[in-house]
């Protein structure tokens, strides 16, 4: 059984909120060069610009990209030969905290009922941990996401019939919610999808982490989900929404789809928007002096 | 689609050559706006109250800015952005009758009565790239001050010095033509038609068994359609 340090977590929490905050995986920037190469609207074409102006400030100044710094949020995968010594929780809280003074990121975790704001983005059970369990891994998956609100306030999650063409039915609730965002979820977006999972919390996961799929834009090892995947990104690059909804045929980067298991009785679809500046940073805890940065390879 | 440089205050015949697409950079002051500055504004326009900033001669920025306090009165922009506009919609006429700036900027959409609004006072909407914050914070020159700090980084009113704020569209012009509006009510639409009769879907079924709507409210249902 391998040993990590909770100060070892700690150290790479801080790391990954605060590189993610200030610079984009090169994938997300990549995927945003090459829509902006088949972009046909002069006016989006100024916004592409625009967008990369914003990531080679942020980068050269180490500034947050965007003023909404989201609420963090970390999704942790353990191994059953791996073990964290000390409080997982704690460590989260603390390199959020430092983060939060650092950078500095917005102080924007707030009580939903009085507005009382958290001046260390801590407080009222936030930073949330997502944990996952992996047999036989005797390393720990990490990721940090500054999670924005524009684009997380648009997901959508229905029930549709369980007797319709299911397919159909997918396509058309991703693209009633597209249509819904409009560019309100600051498009061009990566777009996640969940269906089955029975209980919608589980269906809105699954969403959730498609998003984060590494390579960008990837197709579902199954098929038939991938057929899904192009269909629904070809459609929705056809809308006409453009980036932030200015008009143009980039209105998606992206589009991930994840499955599990329904009920006999249907399956809900979750979506899921990642604005452009689509961050979030990953990394494998090795051991306590060997961290692997997968997205942001040249943290020290 | 042209481009413009404008210097704060700006003139009701500077505003009414503008139209939707055109590109603007803004020199002087701007004024941001969030959720409970813009609701107190309308109290205070309701009640005739004088603010304690200018707005007459600003533009109005909805934002809530990532600010380094330096010392009590000296700060630093880090990193500014537009937030959504639509929500400040049902408070953006009262706010332009009452304190009468001619420049709303922000992201997204307004609705109807704060177009008319902007139409009957000739004054704008200019969209920001959404997400370019680090790229707008470079551009303010000086933080002049803020008010209502009891209201904390990102609600509190925050002015601002910019030099070259841009790149911003006009969104909704003087005559209240409306860009998100065209897109949305046109331009997807004609295409969606298209999208849906490729992938032989018809766009009037609604596959959502759950959520539902309240009693009362229409929803087509589609049991009707095949399986």
């Amino acid at each position: 059984m391998k040993v990590i340090d909770s100060s070892v977590v700690e150290k790479v929490c801080y790391k990954l909120l605060t590189h993610a905050s200030i610079e984009l995986p090169p994938e997300v920037e990549r995927a945003l060069y090459e829509a902006y190469q088949r972009e046909t609207n002069p006016l989006a074409k100024i916004y592409f610009q625009a967008m990369f102006d914003n990531i080679t400030i942020a980068r050269e100044k180490k500034v947050p990209l965007c003023q909404d710094t989201g609420i963090p949020m970390y999704y942790i995968t353990l191994g059953s030969e791996v073990h964290i010594k000390g409080s997982l929780r704690e460590s989260v809280n603390r390199a959020t905290s430092r983060a939060t003074q650092d950078i500095p990121l917005r102080q924007q975790v707030s009580h939903p009922l009085t507005r009382e704001v958290s001046k260390t983005n801590v407080g009222w059970g936030i930073p949330p941990i997502f944990l996952d369990y992996r047999d036989g891994q005797d390393y720990i998956d990490i990721m940090g996401v500054p999670r924005g609100g524009g684009a997380e306030a648009k997901w959508q999650c229905v029930h549709p019939y369980p007797g319709v063409d299911r397919k159909k039915a997918i396509i058309k609730i991703v693209l009633d919610a597209v249509s819904m965002a409009g560019g309100e979820s600051c498009t061009p977006t990566i777009i996640g999808i969940g269906l089955g999972g029975y209980g919608r919390d589980y269906t809105e996961v699954l969403a959730r982490k498609a998003m984060y799929r590494t390579p960008l834009n990837s197709r579902h090892p199954d098929p038939q989900v991938a057929e899904i995947e192009d269909t629904i990104y070809h459609a929705v690059n056809k809308m006409g929404i453009g980036p932030l909804g200015i008009g143009g045929n980039t209105t998606c980067l992206a589009v991930h789809m994840d499955i599990a298991g329904g009920h006999t009785a249907g399956a809900s679809v979750a979506v899921s928007f990642y604005c452009w500046s689509a961050r979030y940073s990953k990394a494998k805890i090795m051991s306590n002096e060997k961290i692997d940065y997968i997205t942001h390879p040249h943290i020290q | 689609m042209k481009t413009f440089h404008l210097q704060l205050p700006v003139s009701k015949r500077a505003i009414e050559e503008l139209n939707t697409g055109d590109i603007i950079y803004l020199n002087g002051r701007i004024v941001t706006l969030r959720d409970r500055s813009h609701q107190r504004i309308d109290e205070y326009a309701k009640k005739r109250l004088d603010l304690p900033f200018a707005l007459k001669d600003r533009a109005v920025f909805h934002c809530g800015p990532i600010i380094r306090y330096i010392n009590e009165r000296k700060w630093e922009a880090v990193a500014i952005g537009a937030t959504s506009s639509s929500r400040f919609s049902p408070f953006v006429a009262s706010l332009i009758k009452g304190f009468g700036p001619r420049i709303v900027i922000g992201k997204g959409n307004l609705f109807r009565e704060a177009i008319e609004a902007l139409i009957s006072h000739r004054a704008i909407f200019l969209l920001t790239i959404g997400g370019c914050a680090a790229l707008y914070g470079s551009q303010v020159q000086k933080v002049v001050g803020n008010y209502w700090e009891e209201f904390g980084m990102a609600d509190s009113v925050w002015e601002f010095e910019v030099s070259e704020f841009g790149p911003l569209s006009v969104g909704i012009d003087c005559k209240g033509k409306n860009s998100y509006e065209q897109m949305r009510e046109v331009t997807l639409k004609e295409n969606l038609e298209k999208i849906y009769e490729e992938l032989d879907i018809d766009p009037n079924i609604d596959f959502t068994w759950w959520p539902q709507v309240p009693p009362g409210t229409k929803r087509a249902t589609a049991y009707s359609i095949k399986a």
